[in-house]
C-alpha cells in the first residue's frame, strides 16, 4: 500500500505538471500557425528550421502525441485509484489497461512519424539507426499494457468463479 | 495474447542485445584508451620510482567511477533478462506462479538500484573530478521513468501474488 501511495503521488505530480504544459503547448501551436513565423531550434542532434505548412504539421503531430500520452496518464491514474479501492481485477481496470496500451502504441507511432518528417524536412535526408528508437520503446510499453490487461482478465474470471462457488 | 507476448519478447531481446553491445563497446574503448596511456607511461617511466596512489588520485578515481558505471549499466541488462523470464512464464500459461512475482520484484529492485547507483556515482564524480551538476539533466529520463516503473513492478508483484492465492483457492474447490 505504501508503494501504491508513493506511485500515485508521483503520477499525480507528473499529471498536474503536464496539464499546464499541454495548455502552453496548445497556445504555442495556435500562435505559430496564426503568425506564420519560422521556427528555429536545436532538436534531434541538429538545427531545425521549419516554417509554413511543415511547421504546422510538425507542431500538430507533436501536440497530438503529447495529448495521447497525457490521456494515458489520466487513465493510469484511474487504474491506481481502483487499486487503492482494492478493486484489483474488475472490468474498469482491464478496460483502462487495454486503452492505455493502444494509446501508447499510437503515440509511439506518431512520435516516430513526427521525428522522421521533421528530420526529412530539416536535413533533407533519411537516416536509419540500429539503436532502440521511440517506436520500439513505446511499442514495448504499449504491448506490456495489452498483455497486462489480458492477464488481469483471466484473474477476473478466476475471481468470479471463486465468488460463485459456495 | 500470444502475439502480444511474442512481440514484447522480440522487443526485449532487441533492447538486451543493443544495451549489451553498447556496454561491451564502451568497455573495449575504455580498455584500449588505458592501454594507449599505459604505453605512453611505460615509455618514460622510471622503474625505481614506486607507484604512488596519492599522486595519481584523480586517475584512480576516474577508473573506479567508470568501472562502477559499467556495473550499474549491467543492472539494466539484468532487469531486462528477468522481464524476459516473466514473458516466458506468461507464454507458457503460468501467469500467477511465484516465479513471475519474484521476477517482477527483481526487475523493480534492479531499476531502483540502477537509478540510485547512477545518482551516487555521478554525484561523486561531480565532486572528485570537479564536474558540474549538469549530469542531473542527462539522467532526467531515467529519474522520471525508472522510479515509477520500479514502483509499478513492485505493485504488480503484489497483484500477481493475490491472483495466485485466488487460483490456489479455485484449484482446491471441486
Amino acid at each position: 500500500m505504501k508503494r501504491l501511495n508513493l506511485l500515485k503521488t508521483i503520477v499525480d505530480i507528473i499529471w498536474y505538471l503536464s496539464i499546464p504544459a499541454l495548455l502552453i503547448f496548445l497556445g504555442f501551436v495556435i500562435y505559430m500557425s496564426w503568425t506564420d513565423q519560422p521556427f528555429t531550434s536545436t532538436l534531434y542532434g541538429g538545427m531545425i528550421d521549419l516554417n509554413g505548412f511543415q511547421l504546422v504539421v510538425g507542431l500538430c503531430l507533436s501536440f497530438i502525441t503529447y495529448g495521447l500520452f497525457i490521456y494515458s496518464l489520466y487513465l493510469f491514474r484511474k487504474v491506481l485509484l481502483e487499486f487503492k479501492k482494492l478493486q484489483l481485477f474488475n472490468q474498469v481496470v482491464i478496460g483502462h489497461l487495454l486503452r492505455i496500451g493502444k494509446l501508447v502504441i499510437t503515440a509511439g507511432i506518431l512520435m516516430f512519424i513526427t521525428k522522421f518528417l521533421i528530420n526529412y524536412w530539416s536535413f533533407k535526408k533519411i537516416t536509419v539507426s540500429l539503436t532502440p528508437n521511440d517506436l520500439l520503446i513505446y511499442g514495448g510499453i504499449g504491448a506490456f499494457f495489452l498483455v497486462l490487461s489480458e492477464v488481469f482478465d483471466r484473474a477476473r474470471l478466476l475471481k468470479e468463479e471463486n465468488e460463485l462457488t459456495v | 495474447m500470444k502475439s502480444n507476448v511474442q512481440t514484447l519478447q522480440i522487443i526485449t531481446w532487441v533492447l538486451i542485445v543493443s544495451a549489451a553491445s553498447i556496454l561491451l563497446n564502451d568497455i573495449n574503448e575504455f580498455r584500449l584508451n588505458r592501454f594507449t596511456e599505459f604505453q605512453d607511461w611505460a615509455a618514460t617511466a622510471n622503474p625505481d620510482k614506486p607507484i604512488s596512489f596519492k599522486e595519481n588520485f584523480m586517475e584512480w578515481a576516474y577508473y573506479s567511477l567508470t568501472l562502477a558505471m559499467f556495473v550499474i549499466r549491467g543492472l539494466l541488462i539484468y532487469a531486462f533478462t528477468h522481464f524476459l523470464t516473466i514473458l516466458r512464464e506468461i507464454e507458457k500459461g503460468n501467469y500467477y506462479g511465484t516465479k513471475v512475482s519474484d521476477s517482477f520484484k527483481k526487475v523493480g529492485n534492479a531499476f531502483i538500484s540502477y537509478t540510485i547507483g547512477l545518482v551516487v556515482v555521478q554525484g561523486i564524480s561531480a565532486f572528485t573530478l570537479k564536474n558540474d551538476l549538469s549530469f542531473i539533466q542527462l539522467f532526467k529520463t531515467e529519474l522520471t521513468y525508472l522510479i515509477p516503473a520500479a514502483l509499478g513492478f513492485f505493485i504488480l508483484a503484489e497483484l500477481f501474488k493475490q491472483a495466485q492465492t485466488l487460483k490456489d483457492e479455485n484449484d482446491l474447490t471441486i
